[in-house]
């Protein structure tokens, strides 16, 4: 068997035993692994689609500009994105040139299959957000958006009007709120509490766990998909414990390196659907989808994870 | 500071060789500018004041016009902003040091006149110099009146060539700009372009309390 493939009869085994123990944080069970026989994908609660459990950010590292070369080269990381079976894609208006770096990757790469492509609407303006979420299909390229979110809840009720009409029409499939830095929280959890909406994107990562108290079970509670947006803390967190040895045991997590480490951590917490890292190296990339093969950690083996990260 | 700088260190340097190439032989052209600015303070006066105050506000509308909404915008959301700021303050400084006619180039080798100059060979010579000794390719440099920390020294220099303290409030927009210029040159450790910045806080700073306590 391949060292990447998943040992799937046991990741079960340990949730299970893990929620039997009362170590599950109060979620009913752990996420089942399917689809590809190498990757783990999880479930998008409201459809039951299932997604491979890395994506990628473009914060920072797709605003290239009008530079060529680093446009052809953002290409490159984004060809072994899919390559190694990535599919969501997460931008926004507010990182520059993000979007349409994307759209000229897809373009040139000539694919969007596997694409579960995500994006923003952040403006004030609920007129500029319409222009905005047009702005979007053109940089893109694709007549179907998977995921439109708001972001850092701006304007949040006049956009999901917006966003559920343009759902409801066809060209987006599903809607969400996003914040990040651990900002907004009591906001995210009051929507969450009261608006139908599908995807939440949150910071969660193994030393920014104030999502762990109440939204995460909260997601997992109304059946919200979330995704993970600095996994890393842009790079300050990655760097840091880059300068530290991986800890004897971390082959029991299943990880053979530090972003293997720290994104088991994440995308194995039962109500996660995905993390999102940003990289602008294709050798980063390989790294970073890496962390969606093999073994998971469980609850027991997550908690340790993160106090020794912590203690760093 | 991290979050309003939605790019990479290495990618907004490239920008600057992009935009240098792409508005050749303005930078060239706001030397000649620079120069006539010797021209207005050898002669002194109104009128030499108004061309200074016209030279100023050139360099910031084709900054703003130029550098900010046309190529920094494809990076920053808030270029479009900034360029609309800068362009103002173009604007701003004509009708002052034109319709009012309150730049009033001092007669005479006087300290501050001195400093002024000081302040646009800075403007002129620091940045490329930085980029020579830093090892970063040339064509990145700020140009001369026609990149933003530049442009802000040579308004402040030319507020060190003219008389009296009635035009220190346009000091506000070139130490505003300065101080975001200088924070987001620091977040993104790009050494580089933190002197200039500094310089012009220092300069505007300075300024502003020798002319008050006259």
């Amino acid at each position: 068997m391949s060292r990447l493939s998943i040992d799937r009869r046991r990741f079960i085994g340990t949730a299970a035993a893990g929620t039997a123990l009362g170590l599950g944080g109060g979620f009913g069970a752990w996420p089942s692994l399917a689809a590809g026989p190498d990757i783990l994908t999880k479930p998008i609660p409201k459809s039951a689609e299932r997604i491979p459990a890395i994506g990628m950010g473009t914060w920072i590292t797709f605003n290239v500009g009008e530079d060529k070369k680093l446009r052809d080269a953002r290409t490159d990381v984004l060809a072994k994105f899919f390559e190694l079976g990535g599919g969501m894609i997460d931008s926004s208006p507010m990182y520059g040139s993000a979007e349409e770096v994307v759209g000229y990757g897809l373009d040139k790469l000539g694919r969007t299959d596997g694409l579960f492509s995500a994006t923003k609407v952040w403006t004030p303006s609920t007129d500029h957000g319409r222009g905005q979420i047009d702005d979007s299909f053109r940089l893109w390229g694709v007549k179907t958006i998977d995921l439109f979110q708001v972001h850092n809840l701006l304007n949040w009720e006049d956009h999901l009007q917006t966003l559920r009409a343009e759902k409801s029409a066809g060209r987006i499939r599903y809607i969400g709120i996003t914040t990040s830095h651990g900002m907004r929280h009591g906001g995210m959890e009051k929507i969450m509490q009261t608006e139908d909406i599908d995807f939440v994107q949150l910071t969660y990562n193994a030393v920014d766990r104030n999502a762990e108290a109440r939204l995460l079970p909260l997601a997992a509670e109304r059946g919200i998909a979330v995704i993970c947006n600095r996994p890393y803390r842009r790079s300050s967190l990655i760097d840091h414990v880059q300068s530290h040895p991986l800890p004897p045991w971390a082959a029991d997590a299943g990880a053979g390196n530090w972003p293997e480490f720290l994104l088991k951590f994440i995308i194995s917490h039962p109500a996660v659907t995905c993390a999102i890292p940003a990289t602008s190296k294709v050798e980063h990339m390989t790294e970073n989808m890496n962390a969606m093969r093999g073994q998971m950690p469980d609850q027991k083996m997550r908690q340790r994870m993160a106090e020794y990260v912590g203690d760093l | 500071m991290d979050r309003l700088i939605p790019f990479s260190p290495d990618v907004y340097v490239g920008m600057f060789a992009r935009y240098n190439a792409a508005t050749w032989p303005a930078s060239v052209t706001a030397v000649f500018l620079g120069a006539l600015i010797l021209v207005c303070v050898r002669r002194g006066g109104a009128d030499a004041g108004r061309t200074l105050a016209l030279i100023v506000a050139a360099f910031w509308i084709w900054t703003g016009w130029a550098f900010q909404i046309g190529q920094y915008s494809n990076l920053n959301w808030a270029a479009d902003p900034f360029g609309w700021l800068f362009i103002m303050q173009g604007g701003l400084t004509a009708f002052w040091g034109t319709a009012l006619g309150r730049f009033d180039v001092a007669a005479g080798r006087t300290r501050s006149v001195e400093i002024g100059i000081v302040l646009l060979f800075l403007a002129l010579v620091l940045h490329p110099a930085l980029t020579f000794f830093m090892q970063m390719p040339i064509e990145t440099a700020h140009g001369f009146g026609t990149a933003p920390a530049t442009t802000a020294l040579i308004a402040v220099a030319a507020l060190y060539l003219v008389y009296g303290r009635a035009s220190l409030w346009l000091l506000t927009w070139p130490v505003l700009w300065s101080a975001w210029d200088l924070a987001s040159a620091w977040t993104m450790a790009l050494w580089r372009d933190v002197p200039l910045p500094a310089l012009t806080l220092f300069a505007a700073t300075y300024l502003i309390a020798v002319r008050v306590r006259r």
